[in-house]
């Protein structure tokens, strides 16, 4: 900003009357000592009453209403759309808990501590509302960058869908070795993607349509590997101990998450069109 | 406020009655509040998107959701609740373009661009009137040649007399924003004005001078 800039701004306001009256004494004696005060300011003065002349346009045309268009409902079909969402959202957080309960009675265990606790957290998080879900965000980011290398090396099917529940609900006593690092790979992973996409919707979907459409296809690429989930999970003992309910929870959670992005996706654009 | 708020007076209750009367699904009284702003409204959506059929089109838009959300008008100016509103609908219709429109339509020079203006009430000397209505025209175009932004802001403020804050709710800036972007902009129109004066100075010493 010009000195010239500055000096504008401050009579700009002072013209206003949006000076606090301290910055009007400044502005005041400012005006008494300097000539160039006193014409920009006259400018300014010129300008405002100039502008004001302008306040003449003639619509070309009536523009009152010959029918009374639908009314929005008390809160708006939006708050309604958005209460709709979080009810979908509230679901996914159930299913994928359901299925972390599933998973947990099965009898072969899978968790280590440190992560246990972590993708717990990201799993509690999605449950409560859209604030939350922000929080979880952070936390849902940082397990899966640390954890899915882990996964490659530990197994060789990493991104196992079933296996993030066993390492959010089971104690750090029951975890250890190669296996289990793999699956918990694949739980950070899935924990990350799941809670950061999920995270991120209502934020995303601020700014733009295209950004929640753009996690609408993480959701999807992250489907897929979900749904395969019952056919490539080759950890035995999930396979036989949770049966076909683990995976069935899996993807509805999946699903539900996809169809709550698209729900903030179409609010969006809808928003922006008002 | 930039220029006076008048005190509330019969035409202030005739419009809360309006506004009563159209919350409870009177179209009729909803249509007497249309009629009462729909000049200023195209105005300031002629403004802001420079064109007379996006301008109608937002304005037709900004009624109708007037309309459809009234319920949410809590009181206060229905003026700036609908200004908020018009000024909304003239901003999607600048994103939608993809914020290139009307320094176009500055180079563009046809007469279907500029707003229809009818003179002002009193009655100035004819010398006055040419040197207005050029002021006038070059302030057009000096506004049309705006960042978006800042137009947005000085024909809010200059022209609808809006204060800082009303003005804030209505764009959803932020106070430092607002008195920012007013003050670049009568900057940049400054610059007119005083080119403006110096041409007309040049033209009476021209005149002197025969």
């Amino acid at each position: 900003m010009t000195p010239l800039e500055r000096l504008e701004e401050r009579l700009s306001a002072y013209l206003d009357g949006e000076l606090t009256s301290a910055e009007r004494s400044a502005v005041e004696a400012e005006l008494e000592a300097s000539v160039e005060a006193r014409e920009t300011l006259g400018d300014l003065r010129l300008v405002r009453s100039a502008l004001a002349t302008l306040d003449d346009v003639r619509a070309p045309r009536s523009f009152a209403l010959a029918v009374p268009p639908a009314r929005v409902p008390a809160g708006g079909s939006l708050a309604l759309m958005r209460r709709l969402e979080l009810v979908v959202r509230a679901s996914a957080a159930g299913a994928a808990l359901l299925f972390v309960v599933a998973v947990v009675h099965e009898p072969m265990s899978l968790a280590t501590g440190g992560v246990a606790e972590e993708a717990m957290t990201t799993f509690e998080a999605t449950a409560p509302g859209p604030e939350t879900l922000r929080a979880a965000d952070p936390a849902g980011a940082s397990v899966a960058p640390a954890f899915a290398p882990e996964a490659t090396p530990a197994s060789s099917q990493p991104a196992l869908a079933p296996a993030p529940a066993n390492g959010a609900v089971l104690p750090p006593s029951s975890g250890g070795g190669a296996g289990e690092g793999g699956v918990m790979g694949a739980a950070g992973a899935d924990g990350g993607q799941g809670g950061g996409a999920d995270g991120t919707t209502p934020a995303d979907a601020q700014p733009k349509g295209d950004l929640a459409a753009t996690d609408v296809e993480t959701f999807a690429t992250s489907a897929s590997p979900v749904d395969d989930g019952p056919g490539t999970i080759h950890v035995p003992e999930t396979s036989h101990g949770v049966g076909g309910v683990a995976p069935a929870l899996a993807t509805l959670t999946v699903l539900l998450v996809i169809l709550s992005a698209l729900m903030a996706w179409s609010r969006r654009e809808d928003q922006s069109q008002r | 406020m930039t220029t006076p708020r008048p005190a509330p007076t019969e035409a202030d209750a005739a419009i809360e009655a309006w506004v009563q009367r159209a919350r409870g699904g009177d179209l009729t009284a909803f249509n007497q509040l249309v009629l009462r702003y729909q000049d200023p409204v195209y105005g300031l959506t002629l403004r802001m998107l420079g064109a007379p059929q996006a301008a109608e089109d937002a304005t037709q838009e900004a009624f109708i959701r007037a309309w459809q959300r009234l319920e949410t008008f809590r009181g206060g100016s229905f003026k700036s609740w609908l200004f908020t509103i018009a000024a909304n609908q003239a901003r999607d219709e600048l994103r939608r373009r993809g914020r290139r429109p009307t320094t176009s339509l500055s180079g563009n020079n046809d007469d279907d661009d500029l707003p229809d203006i009818d003179p002002p009430d009193h009655d100035p000397t004819p010398l006055e009137q040419v040197e207005q209505a050029e002021l006038r025209g070059a302030l057009e175009a000096a506004l049309r040649t705006l960042p978006d932004d800042w137009r947005e802001v000085v024909v809010l403020s200059d022209i609808h007399g809006m204060d800082y804050r009303e003005i804030s709710e209505a764009t959803g800036l932020a106070l430092g924003t607002v008195k920012s972007r007013l003050s670049r902009a009568r900057g940049r129109l400054r610059e007119v004005i005083r080119s403006s004066r110096e041409l007309h100075e040049a033209a009476e010493r021209l005149g002197d001078r025969r």
